[in-house]
């Protein structure tokens, strides 16, 4: 069963169904989006319970021949269509599952223009789980460009006040970072090599499975003396070839042994310092940054819930996927320069969320601040760094979904997002308060949840990594007391002392039926993850170490 | 062994169901809690009965694997674990009992049991756990429940701020105790288990401090105090629970865990904040006039006597005598505001100048009192007297064996000052609350009286535990006492030591009955003011700077490049209209003037044509005639 596609093709198909469905059956759309998620999710749950911990490689491969076109001199393009999930992904795609079905809950409060709303959520879930599960870097930009599309028009139709700034602002924002990736692929695709359709090209093999370790490094080595005709070359997008030096053509731009510089940059440095701008935007890293308050504020709910709970995971995803595995040596080289713009992502967000008056702003710059640890495990260069960024960026999912789901609780009551237009309301709103002083604590990384884990596993490949001067660890540590400052500080603020709301006391009431469906789940699985750390370190562990093995 | 795994989670399980029966049935979670409380003390007996002194003492289990390296989780249960495991769920228990009482009237009694519970429970983790890691996981959530705790009446703004302040301050150290995890976990190969912990390791001093954060903020020491006086917004038998007998002792315990990793001069640093702490604590305490701001100084200054002791068996044997005085002074402190505020409740029913003349009143709470502040101060036949005593002669055993003398002695004169303050400010508060008139015009002093066995129990039970027989049937020396045999260390009494601590506490004690009537006006100074100049109000400054910098500058630049954009833009298609588009524009242009002007030459009259053709001519001759 092509598991992995059906993940990417129900919710797509289901959209163009619904963009086509007559007018009376709108007032289902959001049931059907439900179930589709819901199906989604269970598929997810499935593919994690089926995926094989012990392996490091990918798994559920699935490829088929895309476009192939014969490009003269310059060899042979190919383009595949290919999926595979690994430990990288595997989580990426489980929280995928749960955000998504969580935020078409959270859709049902969506009235108007419903159904553009839901065709475009289910396009939008679509074209994420593909970013995540494909293997060609070709479908990856594909689909991580796709992404683009239905978010701008949900956040420029659904949005608040300012939604056409902030949605505009976030599409050229993540455009300009997709051109930088875009360069780098043009640059990889014309240096890589693929060595099992190269083989077939040269008649060494009949078809591709014949293929064997020993014919790989036959055509490596002809590869290396640069005596393959150039005519039966195949150039390839597979990223499982990419991170293989004996794949790239000798002289080509991002060879290894290649001497091309650009103002004294090697390509090699350059092409790195691209994905991790590219990527770097999308994660974010100060000060790349600026879109994501805008675009959180203006965003209705289960769009911000989208937004911080994966898309800013795709960020740290890339590094991980492309940046990383492609250019260790770049990585190695500038571990410091990786983990120093993590650190100050680290304090300059939470210096900034500790001054904001707007809840869902400061929300936004805990994101920020947050995924600085990402920043900080990646770059550390050590399995608890690596190991721990990937739960860092799993335990933010779950819990920035919460936090906006709570924010989006309180502004569908009073369309008030300020702090200072509330006291007191543990006492009125015991469940809401209770739900937020879980989100909070959790997030602040407070122990038995998740945040904790990927936290201090961050912190201690900072630690411990030969690469990094200790201080700088020590000074993310300065965010663990910031986050703590500004969520207990709003918690006062708003939740405790006496019972005073600038306006709409009367529409003020606790949690709903549908709400608690939402909240609960996530406030469970924050504890599960932050108790049995487990679910998630054996699935990472294989495929992480493995990538550590080229460092 | 289950038992241990009963003995951990039965708390927890006290937690949960008072969260599950909530506001409706308030009094079936109370009772629920306090008796699994009891169990619990069974259990711990139990388990002691058992275990003590086995030679295998630590169960190890998986608790998750990253690349290869094993991270466990574990119980450590030897005599100290042990010792704590039973004090913890016996004043536990003792102070559910009295919370009965003292809170019976709170709507949110469930809420309350619960925290309660959940405090237990992380309580009880940070004991029975055999690593830093997972004891770092336990200690975050101790400072969580009390959090909760202090910040109980939530209505009460200074009761969140105490709680904001306590939690905060608890991260800052606990930052530094992290960081020391990490140090220990590199340097101790890959390992934060407590039995490997020994000189061996050669932790940095450095690291050796950052671990000691820890102590500095849970222990309240200096210069992270502050937010212990503070926490006394909480409820009284909280205070007595954990501001006093158990949480703040954990950092203690962890002292005495890590401290044989320590260097010399990390120890010296240790001894020197834990005197700072005692001396400061106990000046402040004279200043006073709350009853519960008085014990909680106390406890700084005591904390600080235990942090002298260097995490020894001599600190661990004042832990233990501590928490007994201690959690019976509050306890009793708290059945005094009982009693006052049951009569009237519009005035402060902490202040003890408002007090006076109660032991007519409350004979029981009198008596109780006076015994647990006699083992505060140190008298002979207390259990004070017998824990200072084993710390001075550590300090004196020091004086003894090193050359660095000067050192030694500052300490020992530090110490001595201490149990002098001591001596000082108890006596005076004794003096306030128990004798002389009753100051309060407020109330009739004929309607105060003593609360019922619920609270007579945990006092009297706490009072006992103060006399010195408890621990040594020569209440005057503990070298023969059961603690030694128990803890695994010989106590040497040294009978020099015991007559100059006894003459120290007499002369405490005679110049604060000189000075009874005397009240103190003037107030030192606290850090809180100091702190927020230097560090609260700077943070707060440089968020907004950094806000400021991010909407007006950083944005401010992101938009200038959109704007510059469109500006790009507007020109390009200003040039393009003007520009590029005016080439062909203007060759069109030029060619109809062109066309016009040539047009009008031909007008089709004969006339002017010969004339133009003659006029050529002539140019034509007059060309010739020059070139030629």
């Amino acid at each position: 069963m092509p598991i992995l596609s059906l993940l990417i093709f129900i919710p797509i198909i289901a959209s163009l169904i619904l963009a086509f469905t007559p007018e009376r059956f709108v007032p289902y759309f959001k049931w059907v989006t439900l179930v589709i998620t819901g199906l989604e999710l269970l598929l997810c749950i499935f593919l994690y319970l089926a995926f094989d911990k012990q392996v490091a490689d990918y798994q559920f491969l699935e490829q088929y021949d895309w476009i192939t076109l014969p490009l003269g001199n310059l060899g042979i393009g190919s383009i595949d269509y290919l999926l595979g999930v690994d430990g990288i992904s595997m989580p990426m795609v489980l929280l995928t599952g749960i955000v998504m079905f969580v935020g078409a809950i959270s859709s049902f409060e969506i009235k108007d223009k419903s159904r553009g709303y839901f065709s475009l959520y289910l396009l939008l879930a679509g074209s994420i789980i593909g970013c995540f599960i494909a293997l060609d870097m070709f479908l990856f930009y594909l689909f991580f460009e796709f992404m683009l599309l239905p978010m701008y028009f949900l956040i420029g139709l659904w949005g608040g006040p300012r939604r056409e700034y902030a949605s505009i602002k976030f599409f050229l924002y993540t455009l300009v970072g997709s051109i930088f990736i875009l360069i780098v692929m043009i640059g990889l695709y014309l240096s890589v090599v693929d060595p099992v359709e190269t083989a077939v090209q040269m008649g060494l093999i009949n078809s591709a499975s014949d293929i064997t370790p020993q014919i790989i490094s036959q055509i490596q080595s002809l590869l290396a003396e640069g005596e393959l005709p150039s005519q039966s070359i195949v150039h390839t997008f597979d990223l499982r070839f990419m991170p293989d030096q004996g794949n790239y053509v000798s002289g080509s731009w991002l060879n290894i042994f290649s001497e091309n510089k650009v103002n004294g940059i090697s390509l090699r440095s350059l092409s790195f310092i691209f994905l991790m701008i590219g990527f770097g935007i999308k994660l974010p890293v100060v000060p790349f940054h600026t879109w994501l308050p805008d675009a959180h504020v203006e965003a209705p709910t289960p769009v911000s819930v989208v937004l911080a709970g994966i898309l800013l995971k795709i960020g740290g995803y890339g590094f991980l996927r492309i940046a990383y595995p492609i250019f260790p040596e770049i990585a190695n080289q500038y571990a410091v320069w990786i983990v120093g713009f993590g650190v100050l992502s680290i304090i300059y967000g939470a210096f900034n969320a500790l001054a904001m008056n707007d809840l869902k702003k400061m929300i936004a710059y805990s994101s920020v601040s947050h995924m600085g640890f990402v920043l900080l495990g990646i770059g550390s260069l050590t399995s608890e760094g690596f190991n721990g960024a990937v739960y860092q960026m799993f335990s933010h999912g779950i819990l920035s979904s919460m936090l906006f789901l709570l924010v989006g609780v309180l502004y569908s009551r009073t369309h008030d997002r300020r702090i200072d237009s509330y006291q007191g309301l543990a006492t009125q709103l015991p469940l809401f308060t209770l739900m937020t002083a879980i989100a909070f604590f959790a997030s602040l990384g407070l122990p038995a949840f998740s945040g904790f884990i990927g936290e201090i596993f961050t912190l201690m490949g900072g630690f411990n990594s030969p690469l990094i001067p200790r201080w700088l660890a020590a000074l993310a540590t300065f965010g663990l007391v910031l986050g703590a400052g500004y969520f207990l500080w709003t918690l006062q603020r708003m939740f405790f002392g006496k019972f005073w709301v600038r306006q709409y006391e009367e529409t003020l009431q606790d949690l709903t039926l549908r709400e608690k469906i939402m909240l609960y789940p996530l406030a469970i699985l924050a504890l599960i993850f932050g108790i049995f750390p487990h679910l998630l370190f054996d699935v990472t562990g294989q495929s992480l170490a493995e990538l550590l093995k080229l460092f | 062994m289950p038992l241990i795994w009963l003995i951990l989670f039965t708390p927890f399980i006290g937690f949960l169901t008072a969260f599950l029966l909530g506001r409706k049935h308030n009094a079936i979670a109370s009772w629920f809690t306090i008796s699994l409380t009891g169990l619990n003390l069974i259990f711990s007996v139990i388990l002691l009965s058992q275990t003590l002194h086995v030679k295998d003492n630590h169960l190890i289990y998986n608790w998750f694997t990253l690349d290869g390296k094993d991270y466990q989780f574990g119980f450590l249960f030897d005599s100290l674990t042990l010792m704590m495991l039973v004090l913890v769920n016996f004043i536990a228990l003792l102070v559910e009992i009295f919370s009965l009482e003292y809170m019976e009237d709170d709507p949110d009694l469930y809420r309350y049991f619960g925290f309660l519970s959940l405090f237990i429970f992380s309580m009880l983790g940070i004991v029975l756990t055999d690593n830093l890691f997972v004891m770092y996981g336990f200690w975050e959530l101790v400072g969580l429940s009390s959090y909760l705790l202090i910040g109980f009446w939530y209505k009460k703004p200074e009761a969140v701020q105490a709680s904001k302040k306590a939690f905060l301050m608890n991260r800052i150290g606990d930052v530094g105790f992290l960081i020391g995890i990490f140090a220990v976990y590199f340097y101790n190969n890959h390992s934060v288990d407590l039995t490997t912990f020994n000189h061996t390791i050669h932790l940095p001093t450095v690291y050796c401090l950052l671990l000691f954060c820890g102590t500095i903020a849970k222990s309240a020491q200096f210069p992270l105090h502050t937010w212990l006086p503070d926490a006394m917004e909480g409820p009284t038998p909280v205070s007595a629970l954990i501001h006093a007998a158990t949480m703040v002792v954990a950092g203690i315990y962890l002292l005495i865990r890590i401290s044989p990793m320590f260097t010399i001069d990390a120890l010296a640093m240790v001894a020197v904040i834990g005197t700072i702490t005692m001396i400061l604590g106990s000046m402040y305490a004279i200043f006073q006039t709350d009853i519960k701001k008085t014990l909680a100084y106390s406890t700084v200054s005591q904390l600080g006597l235990m942090v002298v002791g260097l995490g020894s068996e001599a600190s661990t044997f004042h832990l233990l005598t501590h928490a007994f005085f201690k959690a019976g002074l509050f306890l009793c402190a708290g059945s005094i505001i009982h009693a006052l505020h049951h009569t009237c409740k519009d005035f402060d029913a902490q202040d003890m100048r408002l007090m006076g003349g109660l032991r007519k009143k409350m004979p029981f709470t009198f008596i109780c009192y006076l015994v647990c502040s006699m083992a505060l101060m140190g008298l002979p036949l207390f259990t004070g007297f017998l824990s200072k005593d084993a710390i001075l002669s550590l300090w004196f055993l020091y004086f003894d064996d090193t050359d660095k003398n000067t050192f030694a002695i500052i300490i020992i004169v530090s110490i001595c000052l201490g149990i002098i303050l001591t001596a000082f400010y108890m006596t005076r508060q004794v003096w306030m609350i128990f004798f002389g008139e009753f100051r309060n015009e407020k109330i009739n002093i004929e309607f105060i009286h003593e609360g019922s066995w619920k609270m007579k129990l945990p006092i009297g039970l706490l009072a006992i535990l103060s006399i010195g027989f408890v621990f040594s049937l020569n209440p005057l020396s503990i070298e023969h006492g059961w603690f030694g045999n128990f803890i695994g260390t010989k106590f040497e009494e040294n009978y020099l030591i015991g007559i100059l601590s006894t003459s120290l506490v007499l002369t405490g004690i005679i110049a604060g009955y000189l000075t009874r009537h005397k009240l103190f006006r003037f107030q030192l100074p606290t850090f809180d003011s100091f702190y927020n100049k230097i560090f609260v109000n700077p943070i707060l400054k440089i968020s907004n700077g950094i806000q400021f910098f991010d909407q007006k500058m950083l944005d401010f630049f992101v938009n200038f490049l959109a704007d510059l954009q469109v500006f790009i833009a507007k020109f390009i298609g200003w040039f393009d209209a003007k520009v590029i588009d005016g080439i062909p524009n203007g060759t069109v242009y030029s060619a109809g003037i062109i066309g016009r002007v040539t047009r009008s030459a031909q007008g089709g009259k004969v006339q002017l044509y010969i004339a133009l053709a003659f006029l050529g001519l002539i140019g034509l001759v007059i060309f010739i005639i020059i070139t030629s």
